[in-house]
């Protein structure tokens, strides 16, 4: 009796519940939502940590700071200045994404006096500072990009996981140097936890995991550390936030721009006043 | 005593037999462990110095075993072609063996377009249309650091450089070279040449080529010897015993190979037709004597030939084998493990072989041998080579001496003159054929390139990051300018070039900008446009340790080594103070071995010279004796030498063997030359004509043994490996030249001397009372007294014989060694003894001081030994022998004395009781 009650019940409830909330989600719907986990604030600082390591060893840190700022009109800057070692201090790269996601890339050093353009077609292939990191890389995947599809889901530490498999569309490939990858999203909270860069043969190539979530709003999530392998080299690179910081005091617009840093006003920026004397 | 070994194997046959079969058995149960190891290792020195400084260098920038994949196809750049080569890329890529690859999808480059700065690989994936692919190919052709490295100066041939982990063990290269041959396979339809070279086929081939050479060799040799014993001794049994002895050694051989873990090297394939010469040079004088023997004996009596086999088989057979046995052993002290092991090898492949041969051959002879003498015999009877040496001997035997000395001496000279130019080589490539295909493709690859051939120059500073620095960078520079003003090596890169290469390009690629950054920020700032893996085969993560590769495809030691000498130089002075360097690689380890085979063959020529004089000083009891067995060693070897400085054959791990080992079959020719001289010149007093014996007896047996001899080095000339066919060209030459030598020189020389055997003197029972009672030896020790008797004519008298006649002339004196003899005089039919001689006693020493007539007969009583002595005779041996001769002259003349004193008295006597007149 309670058991056929129990079946009536369950068949009651499938049917009041709407189409699309059982249906299950497709990849980019589940990357849709993994983005918006994501912090969505417009301006962002973060001190980081570069630390390069091979199997014999540590072979390499630097120190980073890292200025985002997105525009409402869906266009985005990206600063990237190196504070040390000493020797490449004041170095950076800027990054800017117009609305439509074309992207375009400037490299300034200080020894050689002037800024240099990265040609668009290989900007984002070009790896950070040496690192196992290109910067395609922490740019994020441009939606429009790759096309999306969901893969049997995998347990990884005991939590199950969307696996999306992304293909690059058009000329994404070369301009992020990198092919077909697949994303883990965790279930439940939407937080991107893996990449994994296949080669053209599907093999696994580089591996990005986003380690030491930290609960920045609720319900978003920013990894504290990412790691990024590469396996045929054999190398590890780690990002570490020591600080991240979400103001748009501490990203103002005039920074990304070719004058300060061509007039090396970068290089003063540090501490917790970054735009001071 | 080797007599009686053999009449006592013959005895107990089946046991012999039984033990044969035990050791072979226990040997056959080793051949399945034998492994073949042609491995890069075994040719570097075991105690090489560099080793550790080359790991260091190969763990921080990456290893030196480097294979390069060709492909060359006129339509390389079209996007299907291209498609096949990234497939291949990757497949390589994804090998377990392979630590790293650099091709034109790993080669990263900066450039400079419209005043932007292009940075990625120079090739990715497959390029979408023709026009992408020809892009691509103008970017590779434009990068001056891929260009001759990675691709041809006409694009269409590139290389995918494979560096392989270190080596586990000596399979690995195997594997590594079939897991690439299986990447290649589906790429080899889609271009029109694809091959690799490096490491791993270099091992494959000769693996490949030993196991061809053991094929080939082994029957070629096996054949050709029993076609040429068949000749000889025209007996089919003589013609199969060598082969069944050869068989078994070879057997033992590779058994102890096996069971001692010894592997078997590329010079392993020398054994065989090595192992079946000596079996067949070592049976000849058994099978001769066997026959000798046969010839002897009424109704082909086989227990008769074989006893008389037995007599006939001394110490020159065992001394023969001993000092071949030494000169393969003598390689052995060599610090290059493929040499040393190919002589430990063929050491006891000699001696085993020895060993068979002394066992089996009589059991075989005495279960099937033949009991019909044929014609000819093996190495019997005077024959061509012994008319043309004693013809040689006949006619003016001092001048001939002379000019033959003269000669000798002008050849050593000439081989000493010719040591500094003698080229030297150990590199693995040219152990090759220059038309084997292997050999060509490397030449290829140089051609379109580079070499395939790497070795590193490293710096190290010793205080921090040095090499951001651009006076550090600079240094990099100059050295690398030197390099290329060496004419010789292929190309050399460093970090200095990708820097110069990326400050060209941060500078709009203007050339003048093709230089080290200017200042040490620059020079970190611009090191953010690479990736570490770009990076690492040429400085240190801290940048304390720099490293400038060059490839090159140099293939003379000689010139290898001499270059890279003053290279090593040139950096130290570059690198000037607080920065070290070294010049290393494995390749350069393996070529700096070479250097030492002109040390270590004077070490082992020397060594052995010297121990062949002291054994023979010590054999002969003279040092004279000790210097002239010195001779035909000698002799051979500075032809030898010659001959390879005229034909331009180099002094290798093979050609450096063949020294020791000519030294070794010529001294042990010689020695039986010398034995048989020594045992025809106590039965004369003639040494002239002792040697003529000694030759018209030996010349057969030592041209038939030579002749044996340099066939088996001669089948080696059918070998793939230029290494053994040039150890078997220089090894039969070596052979013939003894032959001459000892046919031609030795008996001339020998003829100078007169040699008593150590192993005699010892050997011979003297009676005590001949050495108490004899006036001839007083004042000699026992050790002197046998020595005069072994230089003196031995005779040997049988019972009733007449020693000295009545009424006919005599010159001689005796001195009665054993049994009795008594003094008769013969009147008018009627005999009168007049005294029994006993061990000690003399007579004819009135002949001894001039020919006389002898005044009454000598006939022996029963078995007499007398010692004989003449004038002529004691005069030439006083040269040889003086301390000896004197006493005995000495003891003579007081004999003499006595006799005359005694004649004087009796004289006196007869005298005194003649009444006076």
């Amino acid at each position: 009796m309670s058991r056929a009650f129990a079946a009536m019940a369950a068949r009651a409830l499938l049917a009041a519940l709407p189409a699309a909330a059982l249906a299950a989600p497709d990849g980019a719907g589940i990357m849709d939502r993994a983005r918006s986990h994501r912090p969505q604030a417009c301006c962002i600082y973060q001190e980081l940590t570069l630390i390069q390591s091979d199997p014999a060893g540590e072979s390499g840190v630097r120190r980073i700071r890292w200025f985002e700022r997105h525009e409402p009109d869906g266009s985005s800057r990206l600063l990237l200045v190196f504070v040390a070692p000493t020797d490449v201090r004041g170095a950076a790269v800027l990054v800017t994404r117009d609305a439509s996601g074309a992207a375009r890339g400037e490299v300034h050093l200080p020894a050689l006096g002037r800024p240099l353009g990265l040609a668009a077609r290989t900007a984002g292939a070009m790896p950070l500072a040496g690192s196992d990191f290109r910067l395609a890389d922490l740019l994020g995947e441009e939606p429009g990009g790759y096309t999306y599809a969901r893969e049997a889901d995998a347990e990884i530490d005991r939590s199950i996981h969307y696996v999306i498999r992304a293909t690059p569309l058009g000329d994404a490939r070369s301009r992020t140097g990198g092919g077909l990858r697949r994303h883990y999203v965790r279930k439940g909270d939407h937080f991107l936890v893996r990449t994994d860069f296949l080669d053209p043969r599907g093999l696994l190539a580089r591996r990005q995991s986003f380690r030491d979530p930290r609960q920045v709003e609720p319900g978003i999530w920013q990894a504290d550390m990412v790691l990024m392998e590469d396996f045929g080299e054999r190398h590890r690179t780690l990002l570490k936030v020591e600080r991240r910081v979400f103001s748009p005091d501490y990203a103002p617009a005039e920074i990304f721009s070719r004058q300060w840093l061509a007039g090396g006003r970068h290089l003063l920026i540090g501490g917790d006043a970054p735009f001071g004397p | 005593m080797l007599r009686k070994l053999v009449l006592a194997c013959v005895e107990r046959r089946y046991v012999v037999v039984l033990c044969l079969l035990a050791v072979t058995v226990l040997a056959a149960s080793g051949v399945p462990k034998v492994r073949i190891d042609t491995g890069f290792d075994r040719l570097i020195l075991e105690d090489s110095a560099d080793r550790l400084a080359h790991q260091r260098v190969a763990r921080e920038f990456g290893s030196d075993n480097r294979t390069v994949v060709y492909v060359r196809d006129a339509a390389l750049w079209t996007p299907a072609k291209l498609a096949v080569l990234e497939r291949l890329h990757r497949a390589l890529a994804t090998l377990p063996m392979v630590e790293r690859i650099d091709d034109l999808y790993t080669r990263r480059s900066l450039r400079s377009v419209d005043g932007t700065v292009a940075a990625g690989p120079l090739l990715s994936g497959v390029p979408a249309d023709v026009e992408a692919a020809e892009s691509a190919r103008r970017n590779a052709l434009a990068d001056p650091l891929a260009l001759r490295n990675l691709i041809s100066a006409d694009g269409n041939a590139v290389a995918l450089t494979v560096s392989l982990r270190e080596r586990a063990d000596a399979q690995a290269d195997r594997a590594a070279y079939d897991a690439i041959e299986q990447a290649l396979a589906p790429a080899r339809g889609a271009f029109a040449e694809v091959f690799q070279v490096g490491p791993p086929r270099i091992g494959f081939e000769f693996e490949r080529g030993l196991v061809h050479d053991l094929k080939v060799l082994m029957p070629v040799s096996a054949a050709l010897l029993f076609l040429a014993v068949l000749a000889i001794a025209r007996s089919l049994f003589a013609a199969l015993v060598p082969l069944a002895t050869a068989g078994l050694s070879l057997l033992w051989t590779l058994g102890m190979l096996g069971h001692a873990g010894i592997p078997l090297g590329i010079l392993g394939a020398m054994l065989p037709p090595l192992v079946v010469a000596v079996g067949v040079a070592a049976s000849l004088p058994l099978m001769k004597g066997y026959f000798e023997g046969l010839g002897g004996s009424a109704g082909g009596d086989r227990a008769a030939a074989i006893r008389f086999m037995a007599a006939r088989l001394g110490t020159p057979a065992v001394v023969t084998a001993a000092a071949a046995a030494a000169g393969f052993a003598a390689n052995a002290f060599t610090g290059i493990a493929l040499v040393r092991d190919f002589a430990l090898a063929a050491t006891f492949a000699i001696l085993a072989n020895g060993v068979i041969t002394l066992l089996l051959v009589p059991v075989l002879l005495a279960f099937a041998g033949p009991q019909r003498v044929e014609r000819a015999q093996p190495g019997g009877g005077a024959g061509p080579m012994a008319g043309i040496a004693l013809r040689a001997l006949g006619q003016g035997r001092h001048r001939i001496v002379f000019y033959l000395l003269a000669l000798a001496a002008a050849l050593v000279a000439a081989f000493a003159y010719q040591v500094p130019w003698l080229h030297v080589t150990n590199d693995p490539l040219a152990f090759l054929r220059a038309d084997r295909g292997l050999v060509q493709d490397a030449s290829r690859i140089q051609r379109d390139m580079a070499g395939v051939k790497v070795f590193h120059i490293t710096l190290e500073s010793a205080d921090g990051p040095a090499f951001q620095d651009p006076p550090n960078l600079q240094k990099l520079v100059d050295i690398q300018a030197f390099v290329a003003r060496q004419g010789i090596f292929d190309r050399s890169l460093s970090l200095a070039d990708e820097l110069s290469l990326v400050n060209r390009e941060l500078n709009d690629g203007r050339p003048e900008a093709h230089r080290v950054p200017a200042t040490r920020k620059l020079v970190a700032q611009s090191l953010l446009f690479f990736q570490r893996r770009d990076l690492e085969p040429y400085v240190s993560r801290d940048f304390q340790r720099a490293n400038i590769v060059v490839r090159h495809d140099i293939r003379d030691s000689t010139t290898l080594n001499h270059h890279v000498e003053e290279l090593r130089q040139v950096v130290r002075h570059i690198a000037g103070p607080g920065i070290t360097s070294a010049v290393t690689g494995e390749n350069l380890m393996i070529n700096a071995a070479a250097d030492r085979l002109p040390g270590d063959q004077v070490r082992v020529v020397s060594f052995l010279l010297a121990a062949i004089f002291l054994v023979m000083s010590l054999m002969f009891t003279s040092f004279k004796g000790g210097l002239v067995a010195l001779v035909p060693g000698v002799v051979p070897v500075a032809l030898m030498f010659v001959v390879m400085a005229l034909a331009g054959i180099p002094l290798n791990a093979g050609t450096a063997m063949v020294a020791a080992i000519a030294i070794g079959i010529a001294t042990g020719g010689a020695i039986g030359l010398f034995l048989r001289y020594n045992s025809l010149c106590r039965r004369t007093s003639d040494y002239d004509e002792a040697v003529r014996g000694t030759v018209r007896e030996e010349a057969g047996s030592v041209a038939a043994a030579s002749l044996v001899l340099a066939l088996g080095f001669g089948v080696l000339l059918l070998s793939g490996f230029t290494i053994v066919a040039q150890f078997g060209a220089l090894a039969a030459c070596a052979v013939l030249f003894s032959m001459i030598v000892n046919l031609l020189l030795t008996p001339l020389v020998m003829s100078r001397i007169r040699l008593v055997g150590l192993y005699e003197i010892l050997a011979m029972q003297v009676p005590r009372e001949v050495v108490d009672n004899s006036p001839l030896f007083q004042g000699m020790s026992s050790y002197q007294v046998r020595k005069a008797i072994l230089i003196s004519d031995l005779r040997e008298v049988a019972a009733g014989t007449r020693l000295v006649e009545q009424g006919t002339m005599g010159a001689s004196m005796y001195l009665v060694v054993s049994g009795e003899l008594e003094v008769v005089r013969r009147d008018d039919g009627s005999e009168r003894r007049l005294a029994l001689l006993r061990p000690g006693d003399v007579l004819g020493e009135i002949g001894f001081i001039r020919a006389t007539l002898r005044t009454a007969d000598v006939r022996a009583l029963g078995p007499v030994s007398v010692l004989r002595f003449d004038r002529d005779k004691l005069a030439k041996d006083l040269r040889f022998f003086p301390g000896i001769v004197a006493r005995l002259n000495f003891n003579i003349s007081c004999i003499l004395g006595r006799r005359l004193a005694d004649l004087v008295e009796s004289s006196d006597v007869a005298q005194a009781a003649r009444p006076a007149d």
